[in-house]
């Protein structure tokens, strides 16, 4: 019982700074504290007509979608091998693709920045969406390598012995079987990239992204601007995940009672 | 046309190997080659010198910052992993609540700078914490020291990394099977001591690694102690940041890195030599015996 | 072999899962010192039951009593009694000396005591030699060993083992039957076992309670249960049986007689208080049908023989009677006496004291 109200006390830390954030987002005056004034949305409609901003968010979605899409074809790839190699070379990949999870942003974000001085590429969208990669794909491995755990090697040997090409195979029996987890990997590449800042700020060159623009208001002055923004990154976030987290569990859902109806 | 099995493996390895090996294994070497050249004149000259490494250790300044850097890393981290234990002990043994999973998921993939600026929000002059402290007498005027202090640090990078650390000590405690609590209980211990007994020395390492982990973002996060820090938010990493910045020196930037780097490594082994010293930590052993 | 004392009383204990019955109004007394196994198929409650017992679940309503104390809000710790579990849960941070000793470290026991305690534990199960050896450097038998050693070396009132040999593969499984049984004549421990294999219940068992849907259908002896079986249900589960579909022709003192639509009559020497023209099963054990009968008594029934399964020291004969049923027939090797072929017709003989009438469910 103890146990219980600890955890939820941890969770209601984690949580409760959230929820002012939304809370003030619609506060009718500027003022962040308490008493509350009273409920509008002037906040928001003020959102809607920063151009800036507009951009920013812009800019945001289609270094999320890049990502996501190179993430999502890599790590493809990496899976179908994972099931190939043995323990040496899953080894491998996990050596050179999963140690940036373990370093601060920082380390990352300098060490690309030299790569890219010394190869003389100019900073612009190209070289955010190679960074961000970066740091999806890890993400993607790691949920993939727990998946890949429940998967059956000789589910591809049973499928050629059955008589289907290499080609009918991955289609009609690895594919279905890791497309979920890589579908919702990706869709997690795409939040992490949204929501990136600390490696953009060092390779964004003159690119203004969403978090970089969120940075630069809260530097110079608290607005609760910066509340509504905060409230609808946050509502993205979880519409993320929740999409994630159906794609993940209706496709097995599905599966299973298609698996009972037949 | 048949390839063997690992041959088409190593094949289909090569997209990810190749990227990670020229985005990530390349500009980390690159780096620290970096470490040993000189600047000039706001240029990066090759070179191989050591002045860098010299000058970060013999700076005042440089020390000042990193044991900032270290001891807010390892009280954030402390604090992260006791608050985690019982949440992802209670997530994995008592109740898998996926609703609880999934606050934590949301905490952790909500935005970074948005936390960040939650708590200047909350811990402001006039923020809502000393709002409420006012309005319930405990005070009688606004207390300015909450924001611009290690406690506005500390308690923001635990907020920030808390989730991922409970991600990491979860899974840890998930090898670990249920029935060793059973059998603890059953043979006379009480839920804590079949935890302190049975838990805690298989999780060991694991809890080592997510404490570690934890150490190693908290303390190369300079973003959060510069925004709440105030004059005590300088760190290592604010340095270097600065240094592929503003003053413009590169490699004395990569040296900085790499020394917080090795300085990183070797408390990851004092921990660890640590932990064998006092029993905390025993020699790993597979968790699934053999016939099983 | 066992003294009549019950060691756990359990009155009226029904366990409730949310809305799901586990258990359902479960009245049953252990004696002192037998091995009385909860058998039945996965589901039955047998593993609720004894986890009832061990303490990680409560009773929704009744009681268990150990040695005449009611437990319900003792803990697992403190209860006098001690678990084998199914996976062993052997802790893989100690060795085996040091996993044996974990319970009597955690109740105190002074070091000298608890050494040389250990160290007779482990010479009954034979593992002095491998009281240093980690977990994972020992046999799934070994590891058995060490989960019946671990429970036994607490003195426990009763010991419980949850499907210990479920692990382990057939060979070692009877030889670890041996030893159990070797163990508890040495320790003079109450076992309560579950199991969902007949086998290990039969060979082990003093008693057998046999559990379907959360509730207790029978408790006997061992032959008792399999000769005479109490429901469709005991038959059909302990052992192989043929079952007939009959109505009842006569009920009086020399016994009963059923008829199957076709015609084949059975007569069983026991006055059943059922009256003619009712329903009921009948059950006869493969190997109490043979090809000859010894018996000037003996009933009988034409067939055909439709095929053989030779194993060895017996054949199982699959045979079709008039009505197109299939019966199987358990036939000892015998090389003096002539047995039928595939094709050839032949007729079956059994005893009326080998034919069981039952309830239908």
């Amino acid at each position: 019982m103890l146990l219980r109200i600890l955890v939820w006390a941890v969770l209601a830390f984690l949580i409760s700074p959230l929820i002012v954030i939304v809370l003030f987002s619609f506060h009718s005056s500027p003022a962040l504290s308490f008493p509350f004034a009273g409920f509008s949305l002037r906040w928001y409609a003020e959102l809607f007509n920063n151009a800036q901003l507009g951009s920013a968010v812009m800019k945001s979605l289609t270094v999320a979608f890049l990502t996501s899409v190179v993430t999502l074809l890599i790590g493809t790839t990496a899976s179908l091998a994972w099931l190939r190699l043995g323990k040496v070379g899953r080894g491998f990949i996990e050596a050179v693709s999963v140690t940036p999870i373990a370093l601060p942003g920082l380390f990352v974000g300098v060490s690309l920045l030299v790569l890219f001085a010394q190869a003389g590429l100019q900073l612009s969208t190209l070289t955010i969406v190679i960074s961000h990669v970066v740091i999806a794909l890890p993400i993607l491995i790691v949920a993939m390598k727990a998946r890949l755990a429940l998967f059956d090697p000789s589910l591809e040997e049973a499928s050629r012995d059955l008589g289907a090409s290499q080609f009918q195979t991955f289609r009609r029996v690895t594919l279905p079987l890791i497309a979920p987890t890589l579908i919702s990997s990706a869709i997690l590449a795409f939040a992490v990239s949204f929501d990136e800042f600390v490696v953009t700020s060092f390779v964004a060159g003159t690119e203004t992204t969403l978090p970089m623009y969120i940075w630069s208001m809260m530097r110079r002055t608290v607005t609760p601007l910066i509340n509504a923004i905060s409230t609808l990154a946050l509502l993205f976030s979880i519409l993320i995940l929740l999409g994630a987290w159906l794609i993940s569990h209706v496709r097995r859902r599905s599966a299973v009672a298609a698996r009972i109806e037949s | 046309m048949n390839l063997s099995r690992t041959k088409i493996g190593a094949i289909l390895a090569a997209p990810t190997v190749v990227y990670m090996v020229i985005f990530f294994v390349v500009p980390s070497l690159i780096l620290f080659s970096y470490s040993f050249w000189s600047s000039e004149s706001y240029r990066v000259v090759p070179d191989f010198v050591f002045t860098n490494y010299l000058d970060s250790l013999h700076s005042a300044v440089f020390w000042k910052v990193t044991i900032n850097a270290v001891r807010i890393g390892l009280t954030t981290a402390a604090i992260s992993l006791v608050l985690a234990v019982p949440v992802g002990y209670y997530l994995v043994y008592v109740s898998r609540s996926q609703t609880m999973l999934y606050l934590i998921l949301i905490t952790w993939f909500s935005s970074y700078l948005v936390r960040i600026y939650a708590w200047r929000t909350l811990l402001g002059t006039n923020g809502v914490l000393n709002a409420v402290l006012l309005q319930l007498g405990i005070v009688d005027h606004p207390v300015d020291a909450f924001l611009f202090s290690s406690f506005a640090v500390t308690i923001t990078l635990v907020h920030i990394y808390l989730p991922f650390c409970i991600l990491l000590v979860t899974s840890s405690l998930s090898e670990i099977k249920p029935d060793l609590i059973d059998a603890a209980r059953d043979l006379g211990t009480s839920s804590l001591g079949a935890f302190f007994r049975v838990i805690a020395p298989n999780a060991a390492n694991g809890l080592a690694g997510a404490f570690m982990l934890t150490f190693i973002l908290v303390a190369g996060d300079y973003v959060t102690p510069q925004m709440l820090g105030g004059s005590s938010g300088q760190t290592t990493g604010l340095l270097i940041a600065d240094q592929f910045r503003k003053t413009g020196n590169w490699p004395l930037g990569a040296a900085q890195a790499f020394v917080m780097f090795v300085i990183s490594i070797a408390l990851y082994f004092i921990l660890v030599s640590l932990g064998r010293a006092t029993g905390l930590i025993v020699k790993r052993r597979t968790i699934n015996p053999k016939g099983i | 072999m066992a003294a009549i004392a019950p060691i756990i009383e359990i009155r009226n204990g029904t366990k409730m899962f949310g809305s799901f019955t586990a258990l359902a109004d479960i009245n049953l007394s252990i004696n002192q010192g037998e091995i009385l196994t909860l058998l039945g198929p996965s589901g039955c409650g047998k593993t609720t039951l004894m986890r009832l017992i061990a303490g990680f679940e409560n009773l929704t309503s009744g009681t268990i009593q150990i040695g005449g104390v009611d437990i319900a809000n003792i803990p697992p710790e403190r209860r006098p009694v001690n678990m084998v579990f199914q996976r062993y849960a052997l802790f893989p941070h100690l060795d085996v000396f040091e996993n044996v000793a974990f319970g009597l470290k955690v109740k105190g026991m002074p070091k000298e005591e608890r050494t040389e305690r250990v160290n007779r534990m482990l010479h009954i199960v034979q593992l002095e030699s491998f009281a240093n050896r980690y977990i994972d450097q020992l046999s799934g038998g070994q590891c058995q060993r060490v989960a019946l050693a671990r429970a036994l070396v607490n003195g426990p009132k009763v010991l419980l083992l949850d499907e210990p040999l479920a692990a382990l593969d057939l060979k070692i499984r009877q030889h670890m039957l041996a030893e159990m049984k070797r163990i508890h004549i040495e320790t003079g421990a109450t076992f309560v076992y579950v199991t969902h294999d007949q086998d290990e219940a039969l060979i082990l068992s003093d008693r057998v309670v046999l559990m379907e849907k959360g509730r207790v259908v029978q408790v006997d002896r061992p032959t008792e249960m399999y000769a005479k079986p109490k429901s469709l249900f005991a038959a059909k589960f302990l052992g192989e049986t043929n079952i007939f579909e009959t109505t009842i022709t006569a009920v009086n003192g020399i016994g009963t007689t059923a008829r199957t639509s076709s015609g084949i009559q059975f007569h069983s020497s026991e006055t059943l208080t059922k009256k003619p023209s009712e329903k009921i099963a009948v059950s006869i054990r493969p190997e109490s049908l043979t090809f000859q009968h010894k018996n000037p008594d003996a009933q009988s029934a034409e067939c055909v023989v439709d095929d053989i399964v030779f194993m060895g020291s017996r054949s199982f004969y699959t045979v079709r009677l008039n009505d197109q049923s299939k019966v199987r027939v358990q036939v000892q090797r015998d090389g003096r006496l002539s047995v039928p072929s595939p094709g050839d017709k032949a007729t079956i003989f059994w005893d009326a004291s080998n034919v069981v009438m039952l309830p239908r469910d």
